[in-house]
């Protein structure tokens, strides 16, 4: 089982970055200067993407997509780019895309939001705006900030510059395999219930993102047999969830009478799903009565005889 | 092969409950159990993808080498690790399993292999110093402070547990208003916490649950309230043998100690129900045991009297029993040109209390009695009237017989309309009813005297029943209810809903008021729900009901107001 979570997972992750194919992560060796800046050097089945959450309580922000800003300068062409930093070190400052860039021994730093020179030190985790000679393809100035800066120029458009020891090669784990993109998909769960079920209940779903709490999702009845309620789950993720009357003791039973497993859902890339659940039978149904209330001697016979009120039932004297 | 544990240690680890985040800063180690190890300057792990980073500064040390770097991400779905280098030139370095002496240089990666997580408005649940984490399954963090009521309190430890494993979810504790768990240790099959609790009842306490639990099986034991004398020892447990048999137990003890003391009374409840898949059916075998008394006899006190410490805590040797054996079959189309689903069922069983008499009839006590029963259970799908009406129907009849001789007929026949608007809102209107019979045949009258509107106390006396239906009651009512609903559902953060029930019943409900208990159901009442989500991790539930002309009732107590996930 677990392995074929994983393998789902993996897929989801290999098919991901379909969508975004801008965001090539592998740098390309540096150009001589005054060549054109490649747009990509990969094709979109190679083009390793950021991963869209399989999960809507785990997404990784990624960066948004840069726009291309060059201005002319004594040594070429100045291309700036803006990113969050991993690390400075030897000469060189790593950007979250996973590159590192050269830094010009003349380099310049100030605050992103004044121009002012900072006190802030380029270091991880701060945000710059990286300002490339496309002559040298080096970074001559870096504009820091602790919060996130708007976007520059596009990814392609810097990747050339990033040092690399080794060449490029693609990844074939990277081939993508079906289209899922994460995007939010309108999921309808439709429940039909047991004809047993009381019309007072109030059916939930518990899921594991909500820790299998029981009362975590509540249904809409809409008739006699049928709940419903619509969630807004990301396409390509695993959807684990229960039917539930509100408690552990209640939670639905298989056709057989025996638990479940949970019932799992791969979204689908869609706009709207419709998802279409039987419940046959509820944990604490009584068979007896076919009520959803426990059995047991208060039951019995009657509650029309002997007393159907709260009055003392008949006892046996007790002896000492 | 299934990713290892790992432990991390840092100046400063955090928790974020809403996006399942941890993060660590400064003097970030983390140690992987084949000895490697990684430092850096920061970390951050997404519990639910499953992977981790350290950035900055990066030194990874492992068994017959060592390389410094950037950034170092470990994806364990997949047991790829991803690295940047820094040597005389940054690279791109991928390690399959924990083959760090071989990387694969310049494959590419993933795009956001070393993306760092905004946490900015994010909560913080927790600070921590160290944590052990067992991917997919649990996070066990020390050195603790923990979010609680606007600041954070130090406590030695927190065991988080995140398994996907729905058993972890099972719960043997009663209900209380307010519950704060503290889960403190625990393992991939095992969680201990503790409880801070509040009820009307017991104001505010202390609580103890434990879980042990697999893929196929959990048993849940709980001391409940820990800090109280009146307090409930619980136990559930299930097993599933094999993919067509399951065993389920519950069993309780409530006792009056102080601590662990001899208790002044103790009584019991153990039921177990055995189920086991047939072909197009399933059997159940259940049985109930109660022990109103579980010590010794005591010796005689005041006046013959028989209690432990004083006549409030009286010995009371009652033990009734029941259990019966059920079969319930499968849902089958009645033809394959009528729209008509029914399923069937039977059961055998018995019932035993050597004390209280089960059935009072001609002076005679039944304390015994043995009953079998059949029943049918018939409905229609969803029939559309037209283009936007929705018609149900349901349909149930049962006849169960007693060894004290008579039988119990019970018919419930419920219809509704519904239409469904858009996504968003539905109304439906359910018409039902249900009619009981207990028939003792030539009998009738002795079961149910006419001008006995009551029955014998324990002295002999006859009591009086001061309600003119149930002086006429002769062992048939009839209910008849009608349900109208109404839900809106405009977002995934707003959820409302209004019931009217109108109930028609015969004999009528007996209203509560000061010397009466509610008997039966309301003739008119009126509900309503509102749920808010206010954010991934909390939504509040608020209802009220309104009981029109019954009784003392008007609203219902109070407001339910519910905050959970």
């Amino acid at each position: 089982m677990t392995v074929q979570r994983g393998r789902v997972a993996f897929v989801i992750l290999l098919v991901a970055g379909v969508a975004l194919p801008g965001l090539a992560s592998v740098a390309a060796p540096p150009k001589p200067a005054g060549s054109p800046v490649p747009t990509s050097s990969l094709s979109p089945a190679q083009t390793a993407l950021p991963v869209p959450s399989a999960l809507p309580s785990a997404a990784t922000p990624a960066p948004a997509l840069p726009g291309l800003t060059m201005t002319a300068t004594p040594s070429g062409t100045l291309v700036r780019f803006a990113g969050q930093i991993l690390d400075v070190r030897n000469g060189f400052v790593f950007f979250t895309t996973g590159d590192g860039f050269r830094l010009d021994p003349s380099l310049r730093t100030d605050d992103y939001f004044t121009g002012a020179p900072t006190p802030i030190v380029p270091a991880l985790r701060v945000y710059a705006r990286a300002s490339f000679d496309t002559a040298t393809h080096r970074v001559v100035q870096l504009d820091l900030s602790r919060r996130p800066i708007p976007p520059e120029a596009s990814y392609e458009a810097v990747h050339a510059f990033a040092v690399t020891a080794s060449s490029p090669r693609p990844n074939p784990e990277l081939v993508p395999r079906a289209g899922f993109s994460g995007r939010i998909v309108n999921v309808t769960f439709t429940a039909l219930v047991p004809s047993t079920t009381n019309l007072n209940d109030v059916v939930y779903m518990e899921t594991d993102q909500s820790g299998w709490n029981p009362l975590a999702i509540r249904l809409d009845r809409i008739d006699a047999l049928h709940y419903r309620i619509t969630l807004r789950l990301p396409s390509g993720s695993e959807f684990l969830y229960r039917y539930t009357r509100g408690s552990a003791q209640s939670v639905e039973r298989a056709r057989n009478g025996i638990e479940q497993p949970p019932r799992s859902l791969l979204v689908p890339e869609v706009d709207l799903k419709n998802q279409d659940d039987t419940v046959y039978s509820w944990a604490d149904t009584n068979p007896a009565s076919g009520s959803n209330s426990a059995p047991g001697p208060d039951a019995i016979p009657t509650p029309f005889n002997p007393a159907p009120f709260p009055f003392p039932v008949p006892r046996k004297t007790l002896k000492p | 092969m299934a990713p290892q544990p790992f432990t991390v240690s840092a100046n400063r680890l955090i928790y974020y409950s809403d996006i399942d985040l941890v993060t660590g800063e400064d003097a970030v180690r983390v140690s992987l159990d084949d000895g490697t190890t990684i430092t850096g300057a920061y970390f951050a792990m997404n519990l639910k993808l499953n992977r981790f980073i350290v950035a900055g500064g990066v030194e990874l040390s492992y068994p017959g080498g060592h390389l410094s770097g950037a950034a170092f991400t470990r994806f364990m779905d997949f047991s790829r690790a991803y690295f940047v280098p820094v040597t005389d030139q940054p690279d791109r370095w991928t390690f399959v399993g924990s083959d760090y002496a071989h990387p694969l240089r310049g494959r590419d990666m993933p795009g956001d292999t070393f993306y760092l997580p905004e946490v900015t408005h994010r909560h913080v649940f927790l600070y921590a110093k160290t944590a052990r984490f067992v991917p997919k399954s649990s996070a066990f963090f020390q050195g603790v402070r923990l979010s609680q009521l606007g600041t954070f309190i130090p406590i030695p430890s927190f065991f988080l547990s995140y398994s996907r494993n729905p058993n972890f979810s099972q719960n043997s504790l009663a209900g209380a208003y307010i519950d704060d768990p503290f889960p403190f240790a625990g393992s991939t099959n095992s969680l201990e916490t503790a409880h801070l609790r509040y009820d009307n009842i017991n104001k505010l306490y202390a609580s103890y649950e434990q879980h042990l639990v697999t893929d196929r099986s959990y048993l849940v034991a709980s001391i409940n309230p820990l800090t109280r004398p009146q307090r409930q020892y619980n136990l559930t447990a299930s097993d599933l043998l094999g993919n067509n048999f399951q065993l389920l137990t519950f069993a309780q003890e409530s006792a009056f100690q102080q601590w662990f003391q001899q208790p002044l009374s103790a009584s019991g409840y153990l039921y177990g129900t055995a189920t086991a898949a047939l072909h197009n059916s399933y059997l159940q075998l259940h049985g109930d045991w109660y022990y109103q008394s579980l010590l010794a006899q005591p010796r005689p006190g005041v006046n013959g009297l028989l209690y432990y410490g004083d006549p409030t805590h009286p010995w009371l040797p009652d033990h009734p029993s029941d259990g019966q054996l059920t079969w319930s079959g499968f849902d089958h189309r009645l033809s394959r040109h009528l729209p008509l689903e029914f399923r069937l069922r039977s059961g055998y069983g018995v019932a035993h209390d050597p004390y209280a008499a089960l059935a009072f009839l001609n002076n005679t006590f039944y304390d015994t009695l043995w009953f079998h029963y059949v029943g049918i259970n018939a409905y229609t799908p969803s029939i559309k009237l037209g283009k936007t009406l929705v018609f149900n129907a349901v349909a149930d009849k049962q006849r169960q017989w007693f060894s004290a001789p008579h039988h119990i007929d019970t018919t419930s026949t419920t219809f509704s309309l519904s239409r469904v608007f858009g996504p968003k809102a539905a109304v439906y209107a359910a018409y039902q009813l249900q009619n009981v019979g207990d028939f003792f045949g030539a009998q009738q009258l002795i079961a149910y005297p006419p001008g006995s509107a009551g029955a014998y106390n324990g002295a002999g006396q006859f009591v009086p029943v001061p309600f003119p239906d149930y002086a006429a009651f002769r062992g048939f009512s009839t209910q008849r209810g009608f349900v109208e609903g109404f839900s809106f559902t405009p977002n995934p953060y707003f959820q409302t809903s209004l019931t009217m029930r109108e109930n028609h019943d015969w004999p009528a409900p007996i209203a509560p008021s000061s010397l009466y208990g509610l008997t039966g159901r309301p003739p008119l009442e009126l509900d309503g729900d509102v749920r808010l989500r206010v954010n991934r991790t909390t939504s509040v539930d608020i209802g009220r009901s309104y009981y029109f002309g019954f009784g003392d009732l008007r609203w219902s107590p109070q407001f339910s107001i519910r905050v959970g996930p």
